[in-house]
């Protein structure tokens, strides 16, 4: 199920937000957390119930270790090595197994068939949630929580498809406050607007820039250059605003369960340098790497060169965890680079460059990442950036009538010009719209921190929200025929 | 049909068919992809009789047309005629490839999808207001007319050169094994509604690509797999007694990019020819294997492709159309 669908926002969110508030006012807080838990699988089982299992036994796992670990004195560091390798054993096999037996299999000059599994969708997500889980209760930092209530922090639908990546101790401890028994008519306005502004942003901005895109990667030979530029531009932001526009919804929704979730995008393309990028982009994914991977490695205490070493190592193991596949990984090799050479120069000169230009080199080489992060593998990759020498043109018809959408055919009925110009002129004004939008404005998730409720916002998030709605069964007819 | 006074406008197929299957009356079908939608419903009417309905879908692929075709049964279990149009390119092609969206929920009775039609901007915005403005210009669309794009084109031999991205050659050729199991999908999934509906008369052809798809096999090496289709549409579809099936490649026209607009959509005339012979002659049967391969195996050995293309075209290619060979 996708928060994006009609049966999500009319029947689902409502049903959970009043079954879950009903049996709170019966004083049933036990039950009501028993009752997320089960909305909460049938949300996930929704997307493919042969999934569920693997969630299900992850949970009760991680909860009995987490208790054990607890218990003990003696076993803490031992159960808890066991529980992460049990973790990452279970996301080795989903996940990577076949890309490290194709690997293996290549360096031997074996063949390997792959072997079919399903991809149990969040499991990166749930794993790491329940990793950080154990960690803290070898560290002592966590409390001996009931099963309802780690199960429904282990499976909170807001989060356990797509993040943000919580801890429990951000969590659990919202859903035992009294204060949260009863609805807040605050935070549901504050929640509604998030979520109306995060669809907005997945369906009308981003699923507009996805259907280009995909037609691009699908006609690299056709492209030029301002057509291979509009590629690599639209899935940068396309990206930001599936992404942002995501963990916007899942925030407004946790709200109307007066859950705060951690906020994970800080308008990451107004970053003046990649170190700042990564303060903004999924940030709990690297708050995540940083608390349980970098500083244990010794993080910056050890030296410039072991401090250069552990960021390699981070943002290697972050592109691993984005896919297994290698443009992943030189992905995150790309980003380690990048942060690398940051804290070295920042070790030498305090000089900064002007902002302007820091933000327009870090935007280019964001821009140039994503390319492999997209790429179904590192030679489409260059292919794509090769096409950025030949020539510039118009952008090709089956790029830009993805930007006609019916908003833009509105203005069609007072612009008697040429199709294809026409189509050109939207995709222009398309990304310079979108660019502004995810540079300018105050971030949503801020912005929902400082909530205030005014009239002028309560017509804008309406209408927002019926545009949403109104955009979601729509579908792309083209001026062209294809087969 | 829109409210009472307010003109109708056909203008987005998709949506549309699902609403003319569930409320017009009708005893004959045409589906298919883009190349059926200038066929006229008055053409068929007058040569075969009854009422029919066009359920063109351009960018279309077998799904969409087992959707749609499912659903016209479902409201009209006796349809007497369906005219399908088996276009390769289709056949050869996943059951459910990438194509133009299909609002699927609409191909059903339940009123829960209503909601989805109705809060679309699609239909609000542009359906909606495309009607209301026909209405203030007092535009009467004609129910022949609909869905047609002819009009919109310019037919010609410039046109059809413009937009085909010639392959490079390739270094081997395609085993005519290749796409059977694809194939294989899609014919089941055509045999079982000729099994389903016996009394139903099913006039399936095959729509005539130019010289320019025969241009384009030769060189990607995927002709041998083309050639063993044509022979499986005969061999596998005629058989069945309520299976008239025409071939419409080996003629002549499509020699001549004159009628054309691109590598495979022909003008209206070359429409009106496949009607008139399909009322007029029986299908092809397994006699007609020879002519046909005689026919296709003397384009592709003996055609002289490079004369389609102008000199100055091969020359200075137009800068967005040119394949890189490397990819």
């Amino acid at each position: 199920m996708l928060f994006n669908s009609h049966f999500f926002i009319f029947l689902f969110f409502p049903l959970s937000v009043i079954g879950y508030f009903t049996l709170q006012r019966f004083k049933k807080p036990q039950l009501a957390k028993y009752f997320l838990f089960l909305i909460s699988l049938w949300f996930y089982a929704a997307n493919d119930i042969r999934s569920l299992p693997v969630l299900i036994v992850s949970i009760l796992v991680n909860f009995y270790l987490g208790k054990q670990i607890l218990k003990t004195e003696t076993h803490k560091k031992l159960l808890c090595v066991i529980g992460i390798l049990l973790n990452l054993a279970v996301l080795g096999v989903f996940k990577y197994l076949n890309f490290f037996m194709e690997n293996i299999s290549f360096v031997f000059g074996q063949s390997y068939t792959p072997i079919s599994l399903i991809l149990p969708l969040g499991i990166s997500f749930f794993t790491f949630q329940q990793i950080s889980y154990l960690i803290d209760c070898k560290n002592n930092n966590a409390d001996d929580y009931s099963i309802s209530e780690y199960a429904l922090f282990a499976s909170f639908f807001p989060y356990v498809t797509s993040g943000p990546i919580a801890f429990h101790s951000e969590i659990i401890p919202q859903l035992r406050k009294e204060k949260n028994f009863k609805p807040s008519a605050y935070n549901i306005a504050r929640g509604l607007t998030a979520f109306s502004f995060g669809l907005f942003k997945k369906v009308v901005v981003a699923d507009t820039l996805g259907a280009a895109v995909n037609a691009g990667w699908s006609n690299i030979g056709l492209l030029n250059a301002s057509s291979a530029l509009v590629v690599i531009l639209s899935y940068t932001l396309q990206l930001y605003f599936d992404f942002a526009g995501y963990s916007d919804m899942a925030s407004g929704i946790a709200l109307c369960f007066n859950i705060n979730l951690p906020i994970n995008f800080d308008s990451p393309y107004k970053a003046r340098n990649i170190s700042d990028f990564w303060k903004r982009w999924h940030m709990t994914m690297t708050r995540f790497f940083t608390r349980y991977l970098y500083i244990p490695l010794g993080g910056s205490r050890h030296g410039l060169k072991r401090t250069c070493l552990n960021t390699l190592i981070i943002f290697l193991v972050s592109g691993l965890w984005h896919g297994a596949a290698w443009t992943f990984i030189f992905w995150g090799f790309l980003h380690g680079i990048a942060m690398v050479i940051s804290r070295l120069i920042s070790a030498k000169t305090d000089k900064h460059l002007p902002y302007p230009l820091a933000w327009l080199l870090t935007f280019i080489y964001v821009n140039i990442c994503w390319v492999f992060f997209r790429a179904p593998d590192i030679k489409s990759a260059f292919n794509l950036f090769s096409r950025l020498t030949s020539g510039f043109d118009f952008i090709i018809s089956e790029i830009s009538q993805n930007f006609l959408t019916t908003e833009v055919k509105i203005f069609r009925l007072f612009m008697p010009i040429d199709d294809s110009l026409f189509a050109t002129l939207a995709c222009v004004v398309f990304l310079v719209l979108a660019c502004l939008g995810a540079i300018l404005p105050e971030n949503m998730q801020r912005k929902i921190q400082n909530f205030k409720p005014t009239t002028k916002l309560c017509y804008l998030t309406i209408f927002v929200l019926f545009w949403s709605i109104i955009s979601l069964s729509g579908i792309s007819t083209f001026l062209y025929f294809n087969f | 049909m829109p409210f009472a006074g307010i003109k109708a406008v056909y203008s987005n197929e998709r949506y549309q068919n699902s609403g003319m299957i569930k409320h017009s009356e009708f005893d004959n079908v045409i589906i298919g992809s883009s190349v059926t939608s200038n066929f006229r419903v008055s053409w068929f009417d007058e040569l075969f009789g009854g009422k029919t309905l066009k359920l063109s879908y351009p960018g279309g692929c077998l799904s969409d047309f087992d959707t749609a075709l499912s659903y016209a049964f479902e409201q009209n279990p006796n349809i007497e005629r369906v005219f399908w149009s088996l276009d390769p390119k289709i056949l050869m092609s996943e059951y459910d490839a990438e194509s133009t969206p299909m609002p699927d929920y609409l191909y059903n009775n339940s009123v829960l999808d209503y909601g989805k039609y109705i809060l679309n901007k699609d239909v609000l915005v542009e359906m909606c207001g495309e009607s209301v403005l026909a209405t203030i210009k007092g535009e009467d669309a004609s129910i022949d007319d609909a869905f047609t794009w002819d009009s919109e084109y310019e037919f010609g031999s410039s046109q059809a050169l413009w937009g085909y991205v010639r392959p490079q050659w390739s270094e081997t050729i395609i085993s005519e094994d290749a796409y059977d199991d694809i194939v294989n999908e899609n014919l089941d999934k055509i045999i079982s509604y000729i099994k389903a509906y016996p009394e139903t008369e099913f006039y399936l052809f095959t729509p005539p690509y130019s010289v320019l798809y025969w241009d384009r096999i030769t060189r990607d090496g995927t002709y041998p797999a083309v050639l063993k289709l044509f022979d499986r549409l005969v061999t596998d579809l005629t058989p069945y007694e309520n299976v008239k099936y025409y071939c419409f490649s080996p003629e002549i026209y499509i020699l001549d990019l004159n009628n054309y607009i691109d590598e495979v959509h022909f003008s209206p005339d070359i429409n009106k020819k496949m009607t008139e012979y399909m009322a007029t002659y029986d299908g092809v049967d397994k006699s007609a294997i020879i002519y046909m391969h005689t026919f296709f195996k003397n384009i592709i050995e003996n055609f002289d492709f490079e004369s389609l293309f102008p000199k100055i075209l091969q020359e200075n290619p137009a800068k967005h159309r040119v394949l890189d060979p490397s990819y």
